[in-house]
């Protein structure tokens, strides 16, 4: 990555050790950590414990692309629809890094495109999706359809 | 969507480690509070229809998702999922029916506080058109006609109400009243539950009309408000149950000699802490339920422009709404409070072309007279730029904003529809249940 001398630059390190040199403008939309480097001297490293480097590495794109304000809204809504497809497990790991770092339009992408999987799908398809093997044992079905009964059944016969 | 961050204190309070033993996949990866932020953003039906997935899923939504989602001030307006409407069987010739007039029968049919005692049942029709599963606002796709039967039998009420017997439909809620007991009932359709609410003791007349006064952004509660109009004092009594202490009060409100010479129309529509029925004096009148005051203002057409028919009145993206006909044109006004009183002034927002915009359309059967032709406003989406229109024949939904036309539903042989005398109830959903009490759970645990 090549730094500008005009440009003030971040330096963010990776759970697995690799750093990021990232420009303050794309930085500061990681709301989150955004005192460490606007209060701090610059050349300090941001260490970030929990995000693995592929992850961040997908994060400091989207966050790129979005700082670009010579971007038209159009290619920017076909980058996000490119953006998302990924594995299941590299998208929970994205939301899980969005919500770290408080990136709120990373983490409404992500939530959405969770949820427009979930719409669709039967009860089973969603099992399978993501991988829930928990279904009700028969004691417990029957301890849930007592529930149920309670909240939805119940009538209000005092009258 | 927006999500309001607020929320997750009360999440993060509530979790509990032994929802989440069991589980793994999507749980055991992400925190509850991200999990929420998924679940309120997938549809009300598949939310619903999640909860049957594992136990987890089961109590993050029906002890998490709806009561947070649904109690105020974050319940957010729903999009509109159906519209119950009311349907006229026509015998050969009836030409007082099909014709446009202000002297229309059912006019006074749909009018006054006293409901009929006496229905043509056989000859009274009410539907119910779905207009799309996903309940998505953006979601295209043609609506799907219930019979009244069909639609309102599966509510599990212990009596079937016949369309007339439905009186109002507010936020998800809607409003039955049972005339051999005079008894009224509150349903949630989508929860199948309802509430008895007994007519008030005191009460000295039967079959009254009432209004359902319901907004979870505002608050949990919900009241009934019956009218009762004793013309000779010139005064409105106002009967009103309120959800939270459980029990009627009375109230009653002086009106002016204009407002209690005619009779208003029965539908009414609740906004902003105020209930709103239009009178055939061609005025609207707004009754206050906080200060218990009525107040009449003319309506931006009169009689001879709008040849007779009565317009529609109804929340259109947050704001009061009026919509009717003058010539070929259909002007939606909004009505604007002006100061600190109650009056309101009428501002011209959206001026349509609609027998251009419908041209090419078949909405009306060929044998009918001329005058038995219209295309009218019927009901507005409360949240977005959408109009329903209704014909003879068919219903379209409009959208103000991109101007596209669509049609979602055509009504059966020797059925009409007689929308431009009698508006259609919108329906959104709502997610919570009812207690024991009868009041909503809304409130998060």
């Amino acid at each position: 990555m090549s730094s500008t001398e005009a440009k003030k630059m971040v330096v963010l390190k990776s759970f697995d050790g690799v750093t990021f040199e990232v420009e303050e403008s794309v930085a500061v939309q990681f709301e989150s950590i955004r005192h460490m480097f606007e209060d701090n001297l610059a050349g300090s490293v941001i260490p970030l414990s929990n995000i693995k480097s592929e992850i961040l590495s997908k994060v400091i794109d989207y966050c790129k692309r979005h700082a670009d304000d010579t971007t038209d809204e159009e290619d920017l809504k076909a980058f996000d629809a490119d953006f998302v497809k990924v594995e299941h497990g590299t998208l929970f790991d994205i939301i899980r890094a969005a919500n770290y770092l408080n990136i709120k339009s990373l983490l409404d992408l992500t939530c959405q495109t969770v949820a427009d999987m979930i719409k669709g799908k039967t009860p089973a398809e969603i099992r399978e999706l993501f991988n829930i093997s928990d279904e009700f044992t028969p004691e417990e079905e029957e301890e849930a359809s007592i529930i149920t009964r309670f909240i939805y059944m119940d009538r209000y016969a005092d009258c | 969507m927006e999500l309001d961050c607020p929320l997750q204190p009360i999440i993060r309070g509530c979790s509990s480690s032994k929802w989440r033993d069991s589980n793994n996949g999507i749980f055991f990866v992400l925190p509850e509070d991200i999990l929420m932020e998924i679940l309120c953003r997938v549809p009300d039906k598949p939310l619903v229809r999640l909860k049957c997935l594992s136990k987890a899923w089961y109590f993050l939504i029906s002890r998490l998702c709806i009561p947070i989602m649904s109690s105020p001030p974050i319940a957010r307006p729903r999009p509109v999922v159906g519209l119950y409407f009311r349907t006229w069987q026509l015998i050969k010739k009836e030409f007082q029916f099909v014709t446009r007039t202000r002297h229309h029968p059912l006019l006074s049919y749909f009018s006054g506080d006293s409901l009929p005692k006496y229905y043509s049942r056989e000859r009274h029709f009410g539907h119910y058109a779905s207009l799309n599963d996903e309940g998505e606002s953006s979601g295209d796709g043609k609506g799907r006609l219930f019979g009244w039967g069909g639609c309102v039998g599966s509510y599990d009420l212990p009596f079937m109400p016949q369309p007339d017997d439905l009186l109002d439909c507010c936020n998800g809620l809607l409003l039955f009243v049972d005339t051999t007991t005079s008894d009224y009932y509150v349903s949630n359709p989508l929860t199948k539950q309802y509430v008895l609410i007994p007519r008030p003791c005191w009460s000295q007349q039967e079959f009254l009309n009432a209004a359902l006064a319901f907004d979870p952004s505002k608050s949990t509660c919900y009241r009934i408000v019956r009218f009762e109009r004793i013309i000779k004092e010139r005064s409105l009594v106002l009967h009103i149950y309120s959800s939270g202490n459980r029990s009627w009060s009375r109230r009653s409100v002086k009106q002016g000699p204009c407002e209690s010479r005619t009779l208003w129309f029965r539908p009414s529509t609740y906004f902003n802490g105020a209930l709103f029925r239009l009178s055939l004096s061609w005025h609207l009148i707004q009754i206050d339920l906080e200060e218990f005051s009525v107040c009449a203002t003319e309506l931006p057409l009169t009689v001879g422009q709008s040849k007779g028919l009565i317009g529609c009145l109804g929340v259109l993206k947050g704001r009061l709404c009026y919509a009717n006909e003058d010539g070929n044109v259909m002007n939606i006004w909004s009505f604007e409070k002006q100061g600190c009183d109650n009056f309101g002034k009428w501002v011209l927002r959206h001026n349509i072309n609609i027998y251009d915009l419908t041209r090419g359309l078949v909405l009306c059967r060929e044998c009918g007279p001329p005058d038995s032709k219209w295309v009218g406003p019927i009901a507005f989406h409360p949240s977005s730029s959408i109009v329903f229109l209704g014909t003879p024949l068919v219903i379209l939904r409009y959208n103000l904003d991109n101007n596209m036309l669509e049609e979602l539903i055509r009504i059966e042989k020797d059925l009409i529809f007689p929308g431009c005398y009698y508006p259609a109830f919108t329906y959104v959903r709502y997610l919570a249940p009812f207690n024991k009490e009868g009041n909503i759970c809304a409130m998060p645990m």
